[in-house]
């Protein structure tokens, strides 16, 4: 009886598993695999709202909300106080009984999902060694446990004061309506709202607070705070999922509505604050001399100091006591953060946009003086570079400011016109500060990087909740565009060649996977998909069709909020290249690219005529080296009884297998006679022509279709590449073979000899074969295949040596 | 070149004994909590580490691959020092030597024996965005099974993320090294 539970036990998983990755239709004969099935019943039907096209339907809508904040910032205890006057919009069609609002500070509570489903994934401990636990998890317990997190919600009340029933569940806040929300009609409620802002050091978030302990000490530190995701923001309700209303558990960033700001923050008096949006009282907050500087700024050819490091330096040697409310305003923005602290310098520069909506803009940069020159040298100038590339792939910068802040605690993080970015220089014994190459490379690639954010997903309004990889993979494929034209001597990302170790791992998810589930998330969110779509532009449609269909895409969801299925319609209807197979492979399945060329043969047209073609046959035969063993007694000396007796010959010691009689011509002219005209011009050009004939036999290892590019390089020399599309693979997707005809004896091909397509294993490229050496062998033999990483400064001191030290050493070498 | 090679060699020696590091792998961990949440929006602390058996040079051949600006910063913080591994050939030597006393492959034969396989250093590079750091050991044919420890840069911050792929006759095999996984195992 158990055996037979156990048989069963299997078949009901088995039948659990396939039914979870059938999507409706299925190949169910055979084993054919139509990687060129058009994503019909994958992608959602088109409607009102989204349409074929991938554009927005034309009722397309979404909902506006309105937020009026006062806030005050307690450095001392690093607490923020604020309350929210929030206008809500329904531009839907339904109606709404309630809201759902975003208490992203709540994931920081210690009961939270988020960190009640951490695990523990160390080894355990044994009698050998002892579990493991840094010094860094140590803190972070601690230090959860010392303060308490997650936001106080003081009151919920409506226009009136009346107050709202509103019910937490985790990282979220439900908010009971007095009356149904009709569509068309907009409510006004407020929050009253507390929290404690997080150590960005210790809990490595999206923003908080960094503490610099050795400055003012009088005041036990000064502080730098990154204030983003600190106040309860509104779900996005949306066409395709309704409420957005997913638990924040990390990962997935946000999806938000767009909305005009008014905040007011109320800070200490010698603070400086960056934000989202126009500073609205600079008469109230900054001095005459700032005020002139920025308008000097404007039109600057590069940036100005609108506070100065030695000012930033004298601000903060001491604190205040008193309080200075700074007021922005934002119009359409998804979001608003904000940085302040004592310690910044303040610099700026106005990009000029003619004929744009918004002529002006200006970019503007906030360090403390670990910033350095690394800083004041670069990052408001790549604020203004990554403008311009983008703008020209995409729509003008629609906003009045575009600002880098810098947090040293955390790599990168954007939210609209503010960027907060890690890079910073190092304090050397001398006093004076200096960074390496590479920490100025990552300046720029980080800068770049989150300003490009602000237009993907800041204004094409993408779900980060849900699909990481459409902020992320298209950021970061425009950020190596926009890298390549600062400097191409940087190395930027989006190289073919360095995702295939990724793409050929076995621990990956699709692209397609919903944030929280991805793992990986760099390899899979990031450099798979910008890989992807670099190879999209550069291989598959080429720049111009490319770019039209990219802008497209742009402008069409500007303001407005895309999801993938509209990205790859659009991207198809604006070039006229079907692409599912691409979208298909690249974002739906984890095949990697790998294709072989494993076998070519070399063919020569048949004349049919016997007397030319049995001359031919002949040859052949010839050619094929004879019997090792008659060698061998050939080479003893040994004759055969044929060659010691000549005399005896008969008529098959004259004529052998193709020799050729009046029956093959009797045949041949009968041939001849049988075809029709066109039949025979084509066998006589064939044969006067007399070309070689090249059969490619190619397999697809990997499973991911794609194009077959390959270099062929003939007998005399000379090279050429032919690309044959992906849909070479439709009808036969596993091996294909193809016909080659040439003038030319071709001596050896390669596939993808740039190394465009990301292909992962190289040997089996080639025909004949060669032997690839591995890195170490590269190494070994040569080396190192890269001298990016020469000791320039190091050789640079070397001195020239004598032929004598030189032949010394060349001895002691052997 | 040469004479560059010979005084690598020499640097190289020089390093701290590798007991050093072993001992002080909790102690060195001063970053942040190991929620292995990527909080970043920019992608970095990432690595990915080849583990080859080539036929060719008959050898077990092990190739990391680290982001320069992951490496530099790891570096810094576990030699106390700013370092610059795009122009200084001893930084990127005293970055290997911690590469190498974190990573570690014990080898069980096919009669069950357990034995830590001798992978000695071959040399480091920069290639592009990444440092790549090299070892090798001769292929003992008798394998079946690794227990591979990476602890690369996961002792300096918890949310590195470091992906093994071991190839042996054209399968890949993956390990992802996360949190606090220290060790995994792979049958060949």
């Amino acid at each position: 009886m158990k055996k037979l539970s156990l048989v069963i036990g299997l078949f009901v998983l088995i039948a659990v598993n396939s039914g979870a990755f059938a999507q409706g239709i299925q190949q169910t004969k055979g084993t054919f695999e139509d990687k060129f099935r058009q994503l019909d019943e994958v992608l959602p039907t088109p409607n009102v709202y989204r349409n074929a096209a991938g554009q927005p339907g034309h009722q397309y809508w979404q909902q506006e909300v309105d937020y009026d904040i006062e806030v005050s910032l307690d450095e001392a205890t690093q607490r923020l106080d604020g309350s929210e006057t929030i206008n809500y919009q329904n531009n839907s069609p339904d109606t709404l009984n309630y809201l759902w609002l975003q208490l992203d500070q709540n994931r920081f509570r210690d009961d939270s999902m988020a960190e009640m489903s951490s695990t523990f994934r160390g080894s355990s401990p044994d009698e050998d060694s002892p579990a493991r636990l840094s010094m860094g998890q140590l803190r972070r317990l601690q230090y959860m446990e010392d303060v308490d997190h997650g936001y106080e919600i003081n009151a919920v009340t409506d226009g009136s004061g009346n107050a709202l029933a509103h019910t937490i569940v985790g990282t979220l806040m439900r908010i009971d309506l007095a009356r149904p929300l009709r569509s068309g009609q907009d409510v006004e409620f407020k929050i009253d709202y507390a929290y404690h802002i997080i150590s960005g050091e210790i809990l490595s978030p999206r923003g908080g607070y960094q503490h610099f302990p050795d400055e003012n000490e009088a005041d036990n530190g000064n502080y730098l705070f990154a204030l983003t995701q600190w106040f309860p923001r509104l779900v996005a309700y949306t066409d395709y999922e309704g409420w957005t209303n997913k638990e924040f558990l990390g990962s997935g960033e946000f999806t938000l509505e767009f909305g005009d700001y008014e905040v007011a923050m109320t800070v200490p008096s010698d603070h400086i604050v960056a934000a989202t949006g126009e500073l609205q009282n600079a008469n109230q907050v900054l001095t005459r001399e700032q005020r002139d500087r920025m308008e000097q700024a404007e039109t600057a050819e590069r940036p100005v100091f609108i506070v100065t490091p030695e000012e930033a330096l004298e601000n903060a040697q001491e604190g205040v006591s008193d309080t200075k409310t700074w007021r922005f305003a934002a119009e359409n923005v998804r979001d608003f953060a904000w940085g302040s602290s004592r310690n910044f310098i303040w610099d700026a520069k106005g990009l000029q946009q003619p004929g744009a909506e918004q002529e002006l803009v200006m970019a503007m940069s906030f360090y403390p003086k670990e910033g350095g020159t690394l800083w004041s040298d670069y990052s408001t100038e790549v604020v203004i570079h990554t403008l311009e590339v983008y703008s020209r792939f995409s729509f003008d910068f629609p906003y009045p400011t575009a600002i880098s802040v810098n947090a040293s605690f955390l790599g990168g993080m954007e939210y609209p016109m503010i960027s907060f970015n890690g890079p910073t220089t190092t304090l050397q014994d001398d006093g004076s500060r200096t960074y390496s190459l590479s920490e100025k490379r990552f300046l720029i690639g980080v800068v770049i990087h989150e300003i490009g954010h602000f237009y993907f997903p800041m204004i094409v309004n993408s779900d980060e909740r849900q699909w990481t990889w459409m902020d992320e993979g298209i950021n970061s494929y425009l950020d190596s565009v926009a890298g390549r034209e600062w400097d191409a001597d940087i190395p930027w990302g989006v190289e073919p060649k360095n995702i295939t170790d990724y793409m050929v791992s076995q621990n990956q998810v699709p692209v397609m996977t919903q944030s929280d589930s991805v793992r990986s998330l760099g390899s899979n969110a990031y450099s798979k998909p910008a890989t992807a779509l670099n190879i999209l532009r550069e291989t598959i449609m080429g720049r111009e069709l490319f770019d039209f269909a990219f802008m497209e895409y742009s402008r069409q969801w500007e303001f407005k909020r895309p999801t993938p299925s509209d990205f790859f319609r659009t991207m198809e209807e604006a070039s006229g290249i079907d692409l599912d197979w691409f979208w298909r492979g690249w974002f739906y399945t984890t095949d990697h690219v790998d294709i072989s060329l494993d076998r070519v043969y070399e063919m020569q047209i048949d004349t049919e005529n016997p007397d030319v073609d049995y001359d031919r046959q002949r040859d052949v035969e010839k050619s094929i080296s004879p019997s090792l063993f008659s060698d061998r007694n050939r080479e003893e000396g040994m004759h055969t009884w044929v060659e010691r007796n000549t005399d005896v010959r008969d008529f098959y010691d004259d004529n052998d297998q193709f020799t050729v009689t009046n029956v093959e011509r009797n045949s041949y002219n009968s041939f001849l006679n049988g075809l029709e005209d066109w039949e025979r011009a084509a066998l006589d050009r064939a044969v006067e022509e007399d070309l070689n004939y090249y059969l490619l036999e190619f397999s697809n290892v990997g499973g991911l279709v794609m194009p077959i590019i390959i270099e062929v390089e003939y007998a005399d020399g000379s090279k050429q590449v032919i690309r044959y599309p992906a849909e070479i693979w439709r009808r036969y997707p596993d091996n294909i073979k193809k016909l080659l005809v040439s003038d030319k004896d071709i001596r050896n091909i390669v596939i993808d000899p740039l190394r465009e397509t990301a292909d992962a294993d190289i040997e089996n490229n080639y025909y004949p074969r060669r032997i690839i050496p591995s890195r170490i062998e590269s190494f070994k033999f040569g080396g190192g295949s890269s001298r990016a990483g020469r000791d320039l400064i190091e050789d640079s001191k070397t001195e020239l040596k004598s032929e004598e030290e030189t032949d010394e050493e060349s001895e002691e070498e052997n | 070149m040469k004479s560059l090679k010979k005084k690598i060699r020499i640097s190289f020696i020089a390093l701290p004994h590798r007991q050093l590091f072993t001992v002080c792998v909790v102690i060195l961990s001063f970053a942040v909590a190991g929620f292995s949440v990527e909080v970043l929006a920019h992608q970095q602390k990432t690595a990915v580490t080849r583990i080859l058996f080539n036929s060719n040079s008959d050898s077990i051949e092990v190739m990391h691959r680290f982001f320069v600006h992951d490496a530099e910063h790891a570096a810094g913080v576990v030699f106390g020092e700013s370092q610059n591994m795009l122009e200084s050939a001893d930084a990127r030597e005293l970055f290997s030597s911690y590469v190498i006393n974190r990573f570690a492959i014990e080898a069980i034969d096919r009669e069950g024996s357990v034995e830590e396989l001798n992978l000695s250093y071959v040399g480091t590079e920069v290639d592009g965005q990444y440092v790549w750091v090299y070892q090798e050991v001769a292929d003992p044919h008798n394998l079946a099974s690794l227990n591979v420890i990476n602890m690369t840069l996961r002792d300096v911050w918890p949310d590195q993320t470091n992906l093994v792929n071991v190839e042996k006759e054209g399968r890949v095999q993956s390990l992802e090294f996360v949190s606090e996984v220290d060790i995994l195992s792979v049958d060949l």
